[in-house]
């Protein structure tokens, strides 16, 4: 009986214990500064980090599953699904990965001084695809990484800069 | 005959007080397992005490950390000082966002930060709220999902957010995300 009690003590000791150590990406979002007082800032042009689902041929999808998100409405050509992946650019630049998308912001970040990057990812993209940018950027050392805020309910914004 | 009389009186008395001797021994032993039985009781109370305390402790970690598959990420540090009072946010593959075993709908979790932050304690120069949020989305959740729990935590004026990763590479060294081939 003791012996019973001792096993389940150290089953349960053991069990705590092997939580693996998780880790932590710090991402603050924009603070609410106030007035402000002197002359402004020259301003700093966003790098646009975009990533968004691609079928084979390129063309922008919603997502694996469907071309355009529910009620979406207008005239627009058809547009396959097959090849399906999440497409990564840098502003105009497409690049493969996230390895090479940290190497292309370290690149822009060693040509300029100060840059700021926006990250703008589609609604249906993986999150490992967002964290994997907000990471690039860690890699790159650019510290101004903002979130691209989503459209406003009811449609417009920039939802469908791609088309 | 009286001196052998007496001998044997003699040594009825010393048999007597053998027997006495042995009954008293045994009476000792007695009282000694009694001892070591009481002690032994008392021992396993403590260890069930024990084992119902991990058993509530875990079950109360399993509620506000459930079990995800976090993204993976290069440059993330161990968290080592955490502060004492955060919500951690879990989203689950499927979408659900859930606080300490509770499920939020948006509205439902925008109330819910906006009392956390009212709660706690405030910047004395900016007057923004100091709590803390750790989002930890699952690597396949739709990045829908998460935007809207970012723009909850901004509707209700909490900046500090952190996201939840695991290592990129296993033990082995090993790279473990295809994205970063």
């Amino acid at each position: 009986m003791i012996d019973v009690t001792f096993l389940l003590l150290i089953f349960f000791m053991c069990s705590m214990n092997f939580k693996s150590i998780e880790q932590a990406l710090g991402a603050e979002l924009p603070k609410d500064s106030g007035q402000m007082v002197g002359p402004p800032p020259p301003p700093v042009i966003p790098i646009r980090v975009k990533i968004h689902w691609a079928n084979a041929r390129g063309q922008v999808i919603h997502s694996p599953q469907a071309a355009y998100p529910d009620g979406f409405e207008g005239a627009r050509p058809h547009v396959g699904l097959a090849g399906a992946h999440v497409a990564v650019k840098v502003g105009p630049l497409r690049v493969r990965n996230l390895n090479e998308l940290a190497r292309a912001l370290a690149d822009l970040a060693s040509r300029q001084n100060d840059i700021s990057v926006v990250i703008d990812a589609r609604r249906a993209v993986p999150f490992k695809w967002v964290i994997g940018a907000l990471d690039a950027c860690a890699r790159a050392q650019v510290t101004d990484v903002k979130f691209q805020s989503p459209p406003a309910p009811g449609g417009g914004g920039d939802d469908w800069w791609w088309l | 005959m009286q001196g052998a009389n007496a001998a044997a009186a003699v040594s009825q008395a010393e048999e007597l007080e053998l027997l006495k001797r042995k009954r008293e021994k045994r009476k000792a032993r007695r009282a000694n397992e009694k001892e070591q039985k009481n002690g032994l009781t008392s021992m396993i109370d403590i260890v069930f005490l024990l084992i119902f305390f991990f058993m509530v402790v875990t079950d109360l970690q399993k509620m506000e950390i459930e079990e995800i598959d976090l993204p993976f990420a290069v440059e993330a540090t161990p968290e080592t000082d955490t502060p004492p009072k955060r919500v951690i946010v879990n989203v689950k593959p499927h979408g659900e966002v859930g606080i300490m075993g509770w499920t939020f709908d948006s509205e439902g979790l925008f109330e819910f930060l906006r009392r956390a932050a009212a709660d706690g304690p405030h910047d004395e120069t900016t007057g923004l709220p100091e709590l803390a949020v750790k989002i930890r989305a699952d690597k396949v959740v739709e990045y829908e999902k998460v935007q809207d729990v970012m723009v909850q935590c901004m509707r209700s004026r909490l900046w500090k957010v952190s996201f939840g990763t695991q290592p990129e590479l296993d033990e082995k060294g090993l790279m473990l995300s295809p994205e970063f081939e």
